[in-house]
């Protein structure tokens, strides 16, 4: 998985989080909206490691708590959680290679972790729908909806960083 | 923009970033307790507390940004326009065709600027109809997550709106205020899964509690098996909780379901306004308990010159329509008498 620059990052945040405020809105399929914030969450936490993936998760999770109507603190703790499984599960071999299909497998367990850990803790809150309800129609079709939009995400930031790194080397190699 | 890649370490694929195993976790426990602080911390406090009131502030700060959000589809419009003229060659444009383009923006613009002026005419329209007191708002966004079905407005503390104040659109109840700022408002529809109006049937008067809830659906709960149901009664607001004034047209009766061994009936309802087809709101302002309920045809005649897209509100214009011809207790003029609670869980 490649790792991009802070500039890099620090765009790819704002990028998503706009995502997250302008267009999850108008994409959402039968009631499940994407979450375009975990990408960043998923780049921190395979590229840099479970520190960097949890403190941007709870980051990212706060800020999202703070401009939605939910309760606040749950998005923050359900991301802290996949950005460090994210990073824990992905090890630094895999972490450093310019292999893609490494990524698959952490992402997929992370998004849905914390599909899980989010709907878990609004139905502690009090959400007055049944457990079959919530896994049916928000964690199960969050999990493939949120999955598959990191994936394309990720693997275009991936495609970008390596072109980008491919580009700086030739520049390197005709300036010696 | 660049996106440049850091330099991948030769001899450890350990970063200064990581940290130790242990360090890690203890960080991990540590955000995880503070983030259950802050969730006992929100669900404790109510709407006046701190966290509630910081997250109404930041939703009225980027209010501005998510107001863009609504126009999205028309620069993206506009951009598909700009870029299918781009690509075409001079030669093949000639001057008919520019003309042509233009006078297809006139009447775009035209009949954007007409439904607009039939949206806005249906709000007044309904307006008159239940003799409310209200403040016109239009919708800027809505919702950010899978778990809240809310909107917001443009309109705040500052327009002298305030929380727990009653929307509607142009033939219907939307919900109530959730949060507020000076200039915008959050509004929870009665679709959330955590809305209830308190509602009665109104050819019968039973009273029950109408709750939205995550397939989307609007449930009619708590009407005994022993009282007989049909499918198109209408259904309004009872006044109960003094939340919404009483006699506001809610939807009408889908189906009904159960047993006779069952307790209550499962009643499923038709919304008579799809929030999704509309842009402008109201909200009601003044201390009304009664409100005069309009016929539905009436209400009909007002959402028919509104909606254009819905299937939903089509089927819902035909059950109203049947409704209407088999009940004749429409248009009565209702007065609260009583007083409880109508919010869900989490209000």
């Amino acid at each position: 998985m490649r790792r991009l620059s802070s500039t890099a990052l620090a765009v790819t945040i704002v990028i998503c989080l706009l995502l997250q405020l302008l267009v999850a809105p108008h994409v959402t399929i039968l009631g499940v909206t994407p979450l375009f914030i975990m990408i960043p969450v998923l780049l921190l936490g395979m590229g840099h490691g479970p520190l960097a993936g949890c403190l941007a998760g709870f980051s990212i999770g706060l800020l999202h708590d703070l401009v939605g109507s939910g309760p606040v603190g749950a998005m923050a703790l359900s991301l802290a959680v996949a950005g460090y499984v994210a990073g824990a599960l992905l090890d630094g071999e895999a972490r450093q290679s310019d292999e893609f299909t490494f990524v698959a497998i952490p992402l997929l367990a992370s998004v849905a972790l914390e599909e899980v850990i989010y709907g878990v803790l609004l139905l502690l809150m009090g959400l007055g729908a049944s457990v079959v309800a919530v896994f049916g129609y928000r964690i199960l079709p969050g999990i493939l909806y949120t999955g598959i939009v990191s994936l394309v995400g990720l693997a275009l930031l991936h495609r970008f960083a390596t072109s980008s790194q491919r580009r700086m080397m030739n520049r390197s190699s005709h300036l010696h | 923009m660049a996106f440049d890649t850091l330099p991948t370490p030769s001899t450890s694929y350990s970063t200064p970033s990581a940290g130790s195993p242990r360090r890690r976790q203890v960080l991990l426990v540590v955000l995880i307790l503070v983030s259950v602080f802050l969730m006992s911390q929100w669900a404790r406090e109510g709407d006046s507390g701190v966290l509630h009131r910081i997250q109404g502030a930041l939703s009225s700060a980027v209010s501005p940004i998510s107001s863009l959000g609504a126009r999205s589809e028309t620069v993206s419009d506009a951009a598909s326009t700009a870029l299918s003229d781009a690509t075409a060659s001079d030669e093949r444009l000639s001057s008919l065709q520019e003309e042509n383009e233009a006078l297809k923006e006139q009447v775009a613009e035209l009949s954007e600027s007409e439904a607009q002026s039939e949206r806005l005419t249906a709000l007044l329209d309904i307006d008159s109809l239940y003799n409310l007191e209200s403040v016109g708002a239009t919708i800027i966004n809505r919702t950010t997550d899978s778990y809240n079905r809310t909107v917001t407005i443009d309109k705040g503390t500052s327009d002298g709106l305030s929380v727990g104040m009653v929307v509607m659109c142009a033939n219907g109840l939307v919900g109530q205020i959730l949060s507020i700022g000076s200039s915008s408002a959050t509004v929870r529809l009665i679709t959330d899964e955590q809305s209830g109006v308190s509602a009665m049937l109104q050819s019968s008067r039973v009273e029950g509690v109408v709750s939205g809830s995550l397939e989307g659906m609007l449930y009619l709960e708590y009407i005994p098996t022993s009282d007989a149901v049909g499918v198109g009664d209408v259904i309004v607001t009872s006044g109960i909780g003094g939340v919404y004034p009483k006699g506001i047209v809610i939807g009408t009766v889908a189906s009904v379901s159960g047993s006779s061994s069952d307790l209550y009936h499962t009643i499923v309802v038709e919304p008579i306004s799809a929030v999704s087809s509309y842009e402008e709101v109201l909200v009601l302002t003044g201390s009304q308990t009664e409100v005069t309920t309009p016929t539905l045809e009436q209400l009909d005649a007002v959402g028919s010159s509104t909606t254009t897209d819905a299937t939903a509100s089509d089927s819902a214009s035909d059950n109203t329509t049947s409704a209407a011809a088999s009940d004749n207790t429409t248009n009565a003029t209702t007065t609260q008498n009583t007083s409880g609670t109508t919010s869900g869980t989490g209000n």
